[in-house]
C-alpha cells in the first residue's frame, strides 16, 4: 500500500518536471523555429532530423527536397498567437527518452494578401544533446 | 433522430505519409469516425479511447489576425493553456489534464458540439513501432442543437496514440486548438449555401506551390 502511494507520488511529481523541461525547450523552439523560418529559410535545416517526416498543406515533403522547398516558399511572415508544449513519455514512444509535442496556430502574412489562419504541429526528439523535428505537420485553415 | 447530421470521414482530404501501411490509416479514419461520433453526442463514452496516464490540454488563440469573427468563448477560457498567455510552471501543470478520468470528465464540461465532417483534413504525421501520431484540422459549431447563434469555431486536434493489447488505439497526448474560422472558412459556411459554390481563396503564386495539388 506505502509504496503504491509513493509510486503515484512520484509519477505526479515524475510528470510535472519532465512537463517543465518541454515546457522550456519547446517555447524556446516555437521563437527559434519562426524566426528562422522567416527570416533564414537557408539555416532550417539544422532542426530537422535526417529522417523527419514533413507534410504541408496535405502534401508529404521528401527530406531531401525540403531545403529547395522550405527556401523557395513564397515570403511569408507568421505571427505566433498560441502554442502548447506536451512531453511524450518515453513509456510510450519508447525510444529511451521523453519527445516533446508542440501545436502552434496562427496567423501568416503573404504579400498582397489578407492574413491566413494556420496550425502547425511537431515532434521533437533528442539525438545526442540536440533537439531536432522528428515530424513537422502544417496546414492553412481554409 | 439526434438532430445531427450524419458524420463521414471517408471523402476528405487527407494525407497519408507514404511509407505508412494503408491499413493502419483505415485504422486511424475509423478510430475517428467514432471519435467525433461520441464527441458529439456522448463524451463519457469516451473514457475508454483515453489512456490512464494520457496527457491533455486546450489551448484558445482567441484574437487571431487572421479570424474574421470574433465570437466571445464561453467558460473555457479559463481553462486554455496557450503558453504565449499562460506562464509559470504551476499554473502550466494545472491547466494538464492526466489521465483518462480527468480528460473525460472535463471534455464533459466542454460545450456541446456538432463538427462538419466535410470540412476536416487529416494527416497522418509520423510513426514508430509503438506509437503513433496523426492531427485534424476543421469546423464545428458550437452550443445546444437549438440553440440561436451557435458560434463556428476552427480547431486542430493532435493526437499521440499507442496500440492496446486488443488492437485498439488507446490515446496518450492530444492537444486542442480552438479559433474564430478565418474569412474564407466563414465564407464556405454562411455565403457559399445561397449560391454559387465557394471558390478558394487563391494560394500565393508559387512555382513550387504550382506544381503541388490538394490530394
Amino acid at each position: 500500500m506505502a509504496s503504491a502511494v509513493t509510486d503515484s507520488n512520484n509519477d505526479l511529481e515524475r510528470v510535472r518536471e519532465i512537463s517543465k523541461m518541454a515546457n522550456e525547450y519547446g517555447s524556446e523552439f516555437v521563437n527559434k523555429f519562426y524566426t528562422t523560418l522567416d527570416n533564414k529559410r537557408h539555416e532550417l535545416g539544422k532542426y530537422y532530423a535526417d529522417d523527419a517526416k514533413i507534410i504541408w498543406n496535405g502534401n508529404e515533403i521528401d527530406i531531401q527536397n525540403r531545403q529547395n522547398f522550405q527556401v523557395e516558399l513564397a515570403d511569408c511572415t507568421h505571427s505566433i498567437e498560441c502554442f502548447d508544449v506536451h512531453p511524450i513519455f518515453n513509456d510510450f514512444n519508447q525510444t529511451g527518452h521523453y519527445m516533446i509535442l508542440v501545436s502552434v496556430s496562427g496567423s501568416v502574412k503573404y504579400k498582397g494578401h489578407e492574413p491566413k489562419l494556420f496550425y502547425q504541429n511537431f515532434i521533437l526528439k533528442a539525438i545526442e544533446t540536440k533537439w531536432k523535428i522528428a515530424s513537422d505537420c502544417y496546414r492553412f485553415a481554409e | 433522430e439526434n438532430g445531427y447530421k450524419p458524420f463521414s470521414l471517408s471523402f476528405q482530404s487527407h494525407c497519408k505519409l507514404k511509407c505508412l501501411d494503408q491499413n493502419v490509416f483505415d485504422l486511424i479514419v475509423n478510430f475517428l469516425q467514432q471519435y467525433f461520433n461520441c464527441y458529439d453526442s456522448n463524451r463519457e463514452e469516451l473514457l475508454a479511447a483515453y489512456h490512464k496516464s494520457a496527457l491533455f490540454s486546450l489551448s484558445l488563440n482567441v484574437n487571431s489576425q487572421a479570424s474574421f469573427s470574433n465570437q466571445k468563448f464561453g467558460s473555457y477560457f479559463k481553462d486554455s493553456r496557450n503558453q504565449i498567455y499562460v506562464t509559470g510552471n504551476e499554473k502550466l501543470f494545472k491547466l494538464l489534464h492526466s489521465g483518462n478520468l480527468d480528460i473525460v470528465s472535463f471534455l464533459s464540461k466542454m460545450p456541446k458540439t456538432e463538427h462538419d465532417s466535410s470540412s476536416f483534413k487529416l494527416d497522418s504525421c509520423f510513426f514508430l513501432p509503438n506509437m503513433i501520431s496523426f492531427s485534424i484540422t476543421g469546423l464545428l459549431k458550437e452550443g445546444e442543437p437549438d440553440q440561436k447563434n451557435r458560434p463556428l469555431r476552427s480547431f486542430q486536434r493532435v493526437f499521440v496514440c499507442v496500440p492496446t493489447q486488443t488492437g485498439q488505439m488507446s490515446i496518450v497526448n492530444e492537444q486542442y486548438t480552438i479559433s474564430n474560422p478565418s474569412k474564407s472558412q466563414t465564407k464556405g459556411k454562411i455565403e457559399a449555401t445561397t449560391s454559387e459554390p465557394m471558390v478558394p481563396e487563391v494560394a500565393p503564386i508559387d512555382p513550387v506551390l504550382a506544381q503541388i495539388s490538394d490530394p
